[in-house]
């Protein structure tokens, strides 16, 4: 069901509807007065009959342009359901840090509840009915309060965003929910955060505190490096940390590679649950094997990555729209014999591709095994609905398989399209959706100036255009990483210039700007992120080519640009081999499994703190996310474990952990109530943090705010364009018959 | 006073036909529902000849015949690059000309010679009117021996009927480019060139064509004559060739 709704647009846009029409008829009176006027007072002598024709024709002309200037567009939006808005949902949270006691024997949930009991009465008045539903890991449905605080036992496990994603899906008038803010999953709080607002629906926390005594873990999850790396180049080789804390402290890190201590940082890690990455540059030296080995307090692991003479970057350019910047990325790439481009051009275009090097495909593969033998796919220009789902699925499983998409893109009219979709997903960037009012204004600004350019002259006398090139900028507090050295490394007249960008509305936690641009509010112009095994990179800009127009044709800036940013934007070739613990604690008298990345069958060897060893056995486990052998074995006492992996080719790889007694997890650490965290969450959707009654108050509307459908311009059609011109010209032709020209 | 106010009627007809060609263009760059990429602007080489800009009047027909038949993001007005002011030929990544060989100072040969090896492209094309280009084969051999002087590493070659110039979008029929002829009178000396494209190694930097397509659409500016049916959309479906072929070759 939708119904439709009229807005005018342009300088009308922010304008109340009556406002806006009341100015329109006001000018268009005036004008017509004017109109009137100007034929009063003709230098030739009129009939009144002549006089009216021709002042009407005048006026239609100027009503046209006046209808074309205030820009009206039809909006169609979804009605939404008579029924939502009316009820309420309470979550209680039965996860065992909300049932753990402290010393005074005080639990969280029995906080929480009572604080809710004080409020219930005044919700219930303000809402038709009253769910109520219990959760840890899952949800289940309660018939009270009661019920949902007291039946079953605490879960392992706290899926706090999960939830409360499934009960904004029921659409809801509201949401409370009693927790105690820790969510114990993978998930991020500032994706599900950025979600949440975007539904509109309020969410109340009530908040559960005692007074545990916290405690603490640190876990070396996963180290990243590439297999192959090119000789006396740099890579990026990344260590991933879950910590849990009590309070904010500093975690010593350490990198040694071949022996040698190369690296060592000190992470910030705040109270609570933490995901921190540690990136280090890292020089590969001469041919050979690279061993390297990162240390977090007691616990390390280490990887291998080779270092070659040379190697061969495939490149698969897939264009969606006809511009120039594919001459110019395809004259820098050639330079570099190493470079071997593969170009397809939408189909749509029409267009025969004759390409200098690599082998021609029709369109883009609809499966991301054709797209493995491509270290970097590059989406220039191209437009939402060219790309089949599956073809969009197939660029998400080939770098979630440790590939690397890199979409570029300057116009916002293109990249909106993309909001929602897979390929949004894997990017660092959220791009501004359609219909938003500043992606609007960005795309009207986009289409009447166009590329940045000043335009003057005319059809017949030929106009003039200045370009302005903007430059690269780097943003605040940019880290060292092989592809943000690019930048921070390069002088200021090496730095990428361009003529236009699409506009994006966020970068995505965990994301890294490269360039942004210049001004007081910088917007992010490159960006990527570890996407999978794989990378995702987005360029908002032009494909740079004015910028190569613009140099010397002695500089081989640009040229230079591309090769480096494109080979350190790609994942050389996958993992280096390494050993990872997929059992997050290990514990005595429980099997933990671990995971080893090679070709062939790599031998696997336990060594006990004690100094026993004992050999695993490996079972094949390789996916289409590459090649993988899995082992098992039960720690039989408490301390440091050591795992060792050894390759075909003896290389080998270890990994230092910790064996407790107990299992360790973040809901059973008696982390300290997530206030700050859910007081944020809450206020972002238009809730509020429930400490006592006067702090519930309901702003539900009774019809929640549904996002209107593409606006459709009702000026922009060649008919009434059509229109005015006819009536324009049979005014002249009528002024040259009454002797006015 | 009046009178400077006053427009001809030739002026008057001019400015209504010109305004008609465009009307549907502008109708079309509104429309969001096409994919466009970059916009760029199609821009006339200026050069000491008088010539340089004949027929440019009538080049919002060919910039509208781009926006109906492919989803290149061109401006519907014509611009103008001045040979002697480099930055102003650097904004355009392709140039239109008369004849390249009327650049005659060494700042303007210069500056052309600094804009196609930053990788720019020109396409030269000769006006088919003998008061214009009284001698064809003399037209190519002012060309070569320019490009010859200016860019010393170019090599202007004749391209066979089988090159992708001829089919990247539009298929020319057997290869052969279209023809313009004075009073529309079949010339065979004229006929007999196809195309010659100016090369620095494997890449195209231009083209030079005798076939005076700019003359095929042209039935709007005081230069204008009448064309046989079709011979102006043949004329233009074979300068979107080239400009597309330009677009995907390497720089």
């Amino acid at each position: 069901m939708t119904h439709i709704e009229w807005q005018f647009g342009g300088w009308l846009r922010d304008l109340p509807v009556s406002a806006a029409a009341a100015l329109l008829a006001a000018v268009g009176l005036v004008g017509i007065l004017f109109v009137a006027w100007s034929y009063r007072r003709s230098r030739g002598v009129l009939t009144p009959r002549a006089r009216r024709w021709l002042a009407g024709l005048r006026a239609s002309v100027m009503l046209l342009l006046l209808l074309c200037l205030a820009n009206p567009e039809r909006i169609e939006k979804p009605r939404p359901p008579k029924t939502a808005g009316r009820t309420l949902t309470v979550l209680v949270d039965r996860s065992a840090s909300m049932s753990t006691p402290d010393h005074r024997g005080a639990t969280r949930l029995a906080d929480a509840v009572r604080r809710w009991r004080q409020v219930e009465p005044a919700a219930k008045q303000e809402f038709s009915s009253v769910k109520y539903q219990r959760f840890d890991r899952d949800v289940r449905s309660a018939a009270s309060l009661d019920d949902a605080a007291n039946t079953g036992t605490p879960g392992d496990d706290t899926h706090l965003f999960a939830t409360l994603r499934h009960s904004l899906d029921e659409n809801p008038g509201a949401i409370v929910c009693l927790t105690d803010g820790l969510d114990t999953s993978d998930e991020a709080s500032g994706k599900f955060s950025a979600e949440a607002a975007a539904r509109g629906i309020p969410i109340y926390f009530v908040p559960g505190e005692n007074h545990l005594l916290p405690g603490a873990s640190v876990a070396l999850r996963e180290i990243q490096a590439p297999a192959r790396v090119l000789r006396r180049t740099e890579f990026t080789a990344t260590a991933v940390i879950e910590a849990t804390e009590p309070r904010d402290r500093q975690l010593p890190m350490e990198l040694w590679v071949n022996g040698k201590k190369t690296a060592s940082t000190q992470l910030a890690v705040r109270a609570g649950h933490n995901t921190l990455s540690w990136p280090v540059t890292v020089e590969s030296g001469e041919p050979g094997e690279l061993a390297l080995e990162f240390r977090a307090g007691d616990q390390s692991a280490s990887c291998v990555a080779d270092v070659v003479e040379s190697t061969t970057m495939e490149v698969l350019y897939y264009q969606g729209a006809l511009q120039w910047g594919y001459r110019f990325l395809r004259g820098a790439l050639e330079t570099d014999p190493s470079f071997r481009l593969t170009a397809i051009l939408n189909p749509a275009l029409q267009v025969q591709l004759s390409t200098g090097s690599g082998a021609t495909l029709a369109d883009l593969p609809d499966d991301a095994a054709e797209l493995r033998r491509f270290q970097i796919v590059i989406l220039a220009h191209v437009f939402a609905n060219q790309l089949s789902s599956q073809q969009q699925q197939a660029l998400v499983d080939y770098v979630r398989g440790g590939g690397c998409v890199f979409f570029i893109s300057p116009d916002t009219e293109a990249t909106e399209g993309f909001s929602g979709t897979a390929v949004e997903q894997m990017l660092p960037v959220v791009f501004a959706a359609r219909g938003d009012a500043a992606s609007s204004a960005m795309r009207q600004m986009q289409h009447q100036l166009s590329v940045n350019a000043a335009q003057s002259g005319d059809t017949l006398d030929g106009g003039s255009q200045a370009i302005t090139l903007k430059p690269f900028v780097l943003p605040r507090g940019a880290t060292h990483s092989a592809v943000a050295d690019l930048f921070l490394n390069a002088n200021a007249g090496e730095l990428p210039h361009y003529a236009s960008n699409a506009r994006v509305r966020a970068l995505k936690g965990g994301a890294e700007a490269l360039a942004v641009s210049s001004g007081n509010t910088p917007e992010v112009l490159l960006a990527r992120q570890r996407f999978g095994n794989g990378f995702a990179a987005v360029l908002v800009t032009d494909l740079l080519w004015r910028w190569k127009l613009s140099l010397p044709s002695g500089s081989h800036t640009v040229e230079k640009f591309w090769q480096q940013l494109l080979l350190s934007l790609a994942p050389t070739s996958g993992q280096g081999f390494r050993v990872m613990k997929l059992t997050a604690s290990a514990t005595v008298n429980v099997p933990a499994v671990f995971l080893a990345n090679t070709e062939t069958a790599p031998a696997l060897e336990a060594v006990s703190p004690g100094g026993k060893r004992q050999r695993l056995t490996v079972s094949d486990e390789s996916s289409t996310n590459g090649h993988a052998w899995q082992a098992s074995f039960t720690p039989t006492m408490a301390g440091k474990w050591e795992l060792h992996a050894t390759d075909s080719s003896h290389r080998e790889a270890r990994l230092v952990f910790p064996v407790g007694e107990k299992p360790v997890s973040a809901e059973l650490l008696n982390l300290p109530a997530d206030v700050t965290g859910m007081k944020q969450l809450a206020e972002s959707t238009g809730g509020a943090l429930v400490r006592e009654a006067a702090d519930f108050q309901s702003r539900v509307e009774p019809t929640s705010a549904a996002p209107a459908k593409t606006p459709e311009p009702l000026w922009n059609s060649s008919v009434l364009l059509g229109l005015m011109l006819a009536a324009y010209a049979t005014e002249l032709i009528a002024r040259r018959f009454c002797k006015l020209l | 006073m009046n009178r400077k106010l006053e427009i001809h009627r030739r002026q008057f007809l001019r400015s209504l036909i010109v305004g008609a060609a465009l009307a549907p263009a502008l109708s079309s760059a509104a429309s969001f529902d096409r994919l466009r990429g970059d916009r760029v602007g199609w821009a006339r080489l200026k050069t000491p000849s008088p010539q340089w800009r004949r027929h440019a009047g009538s080049d919002p027909i060919l910039t509208n015949f781009f926006r109906e038949q492919t989803t290149l993001n061109i401006d519907p007005i014509w611009y103008v690059a001045d040979a002697d002011d480099l930055h102003q030929l650097c904004t355009y990544p392709f140039l239109f000309s008369q004849d390249a060989s009327a650049i005659i100072s060494p700042l303007g040969r210069g500056n052309f010679a600094e804009y196609i090896r930053r990788g720019g492209f020109v396409l030269v094309d000769a006006c088919h009117d003998s008061h214009v280009t009284p001698d064809f084969d003399a037209f190519l051999q002012n060309q070569i021996a320019f490009y010859s002087a200016v860019l010393p590493e170019a090599k202007v070659i004749s391209l066979p009927s089988t090159h992708d110039v001829y089919k990247c979008h539009f298929k020319i029929t057997g290869g052969k480019p279209p023809h313009t002829f004075a009073e529309n009178v079949y010339d065979p000396q004229k006929a007999r060139h196809g195309l010659y494209g100016v090369m620095i190694g494997s890449r195209m930097a231009g083209i030079v064509s005798l076939c005076g397509w700019q003359c095929g659409w042209d039935h709007v500016t005081e230069h204008g004559m009448s064309t046989p049916p079709g011979l102006d959309i043949s004329c233009m479906q074979m300068v979107v060739n080239i400009y597309i072929y330009a677009m995907t070759q390497g720089a």
